[in-house]
């Protein structure tokens, strides 16, 4: 009785195909290599890897949760590339990438026990605190390079050398398409999940959620690690892609701003928006500079004003649309 | 004896929220807790779920000191409450409030392999419904939100009960609701709860509806218990009648 019931109700969301629909998103990207020029994919490849960060965001966002810091974790991420390859010597990507993912899990673990107890405002401010601090220190820093930053050269895919001038390649557009797909799909797992849900239990009310027993503060940790975790790695893929870094492209606060900037573009509906915020924006961005190359920014601005006037759950709410 | 509550004091300021409180509470009991607005009957509710810490006291369950549990840890040992005003998840669907909360109880907060809209976690919160003479069909497509009044209060309260818990605070179940509903709202509440073998309390300020379905009434007055006695006894205390419920 009750499985008619629950046919009769139509349920949402149980036949689900967005699996099938992201293989579909990385084929059709993976594709476009062979079909789109240079320029088109190093601003893909480079939306990929901010995309990872907004990816960050939208886990924050569906606990209810922003971070005007999150340019940190991106830094981080990037500079433990820059620096392996630097000061280990070590040139195989798929190590260098392994120690962004490790800087970003290590920092935002011990991190998360100071920003966890806080919300909103203060949450998201405090984030763009410690990125700041994080900027001061490496701009005030020789050792660390520095304003300068880092520079990387020839990396190596399982030991198959590939020389600096061709950092834009077949192996580093496939690492960063097929890298960004599986946290796409893991995130996808993780919103599906009972863990994923509690975080929407947290945004709409956490008195209720504390009531039913769940641990809000380790709740809101994990989120946190996940979150700053992709964003790190994000921030190393764009080291490999771009093959240098500098705090001010990273830390300094309006590279956060402008990751939430996106984050409210994309809004947090599904794992798609992300990607497809960044690219609009990366494009917007290259096209309006060349066109307007003194007031693209109020291109920018005018983008979002439309995004929140016409689409105010994001572009994500493109392919959400609920039928009546 | 399930809950004790030893000589508990509570201040906020130079306001007396609980003034020396002695409360016992047997397995399987219903009891009904009257008191004019600001007596003390919320943060009693509060103070034994953990919300609020008392200035001093002990609180004991099953023989044990919880006075310095949190709120999930009193939740975890099994006391649960409903709230006055319901605290459901506004945006999400009723079917969703009821899966969510059983996960947790289900202890798979940190269930990573599963998916938690299931065929099967659906059919269980529709059967749980049904069992609370919820009218699933009439209020399966809306959210929370957009439930009237005595729905919301309902879910509530089913929420609470979601876990099997021992003990559940109901604060002012019927508060908002018609007349007409009150009485059926408590009888399915309180019919679904004895079948789980739950403890009730619960803080009302309905007379007919606290001499209708509690076993003891215990008077709240400026943070004080005045009474505590079988309803007919309560009711006839002198007291009680010139503070909470009027007629001398």
């Amino acid at each position: 009785m009750a499985v008619k019931k629950l046919e009769r109700y139509k349920m949402r969301g149980l036949i689900n195909k967005d699996k099938l629909i992201l293989i579909a998103f990385l084929f059709t990207f993976i594709s476009f290599w062979f079909l789109l020029p240079d320029y088109a994919i190093n601003t893909i490849s480079l939306s990929f890897c901010n995309g990872l960060v907004i990816l960050g965001l939208l886990l924050l966002m569906r606990a209810g949760l922003i971070s005007f810091g999150h340019g940190m974790y991106y830094c981080l991420g990037g500079y433990a590339v820059a620096m392996t390859y630097n000061f280990l010597q070590i040139k195989e990507v798929f190590v260098l990438i392994a120690f962004s993912i490790l800087a970003g899990f290590i920092v935002s673990f011990f991190l998360g026990f100071f920003v966890r107890r806080f919300r909103g405002i203060f949450f998201a401010m405090l984030n763009l605190a410690l990125s700041m601090i994080l900027f001061g220190i490496i701009v005030k820093s020789v050792s660390l390079g520095s304003t300068d930053g880092f520079g990387i050269k020839d990396l190596t895919y399982f030991s198959h050398i590939i020389e600096d001038e061709k950092r834009l390649n077949i192996f580093s557009y496939l690492l960063i398409v097929l890298l960004t797909g599986l946290m796409m799909m893991i995130v996808m797992n993780f919103l599906k999940s009972p863990s994923g849900k509690m975080l929407e239990a947290i945004r709409e009310n956490e008195i209720r959620s504390s009531y039913l027993g769940i641990s809000i503060n380790k709740q809101i940790h994990k989120i946190y690690i996940f979150s700053s975790t992709l964003a790190a790695l994000g921030g190393g893929l764009m080291v490999i892609l771009i093959g240098h870094i500098t705090p001010e492209d990273t830390a300094y606060w309006t590279r956060s701003g402008e990751f939430v900037f996106v984050a409210i573009l994309s809004g947090s509906l599904n794992v798609f928006a992300p990607l497809i915020g960044s690219l609009f924006f990366e494009f917007i961005r290259s096209y309006a500079l060349f066109y307007f190359p003194n007031t693209w920014q109020m291109i920018i601005g005018v983008v979002l004003i439309l995004g929140i006037l016409y689409l105010p759950e994001g572009i994500g709410s493109i392919f959400n649309k609920r039928k009546k | 004896m399930l809950l004790e509550v030893k000589n508990l004091n509570k201040k906020f300021g130079s306001v007396t929220a609980a003034n020396n409180i002695n409360f016992k509470m047997n397995e399987n009991e219903i009891i009904g807790v009257i008191g004019a607005n600001g007596a003390g009957k919320t943060t009693f509710c509060n103070i034994i779920t953990g919300y609020l810490k008392p200035d001093s006291g002990a609180i004991l369950y099953e023989g044990k000191n919880i006075t310095k549990f949190n709120v999930q840890e009193i939740k975890n040992i099994g006391i649960h409450r409903s709230f006055q005003i319901p605290q459901v998840f506004e945006n999400l669907g009723v079917l969703e409030n009821i899966i969510i909360t059983e996960l947790v109880a289900k202890n798979k907060q940190n269930a990573f392999f599963e998916d938690a809209y299931s065929k099967k976690n659906y059919q269980n919160a529709i059967k749980l419904l049904e069992k609370f003479s919820f009218d699933v069909d009439k209020f399966k497509d809306k959210t929370v939100k957009e439930l009237p009044q005595g729905a919301r209060k309902v879910l509530d309260i089913l929420i609470a009960i979601i876990g099997k818990p021992k003990v559940i605070l109901l604060d002012e179940p019927t508060s908002g609701i018609s007349t007409d509903e009150k009485n059926i709202i408590m009888k399915n509440i309180l019919r679904a709860i004895k079948e789980f073998n739950i403890s009730v309390l619960f803080i009302e300020h309905d007379m007919e509806i606290v001499e209708k379905f509690s076993e003891r009434v215990v008077a709240f007055y400026n943070g004080e218990i005045i009474a505590d006695d079988k309803p007919s006894k309560v009711f006839n205390q002198n007291n009680v009648k010139k503070f909470i419920i009027g007629g001398l």
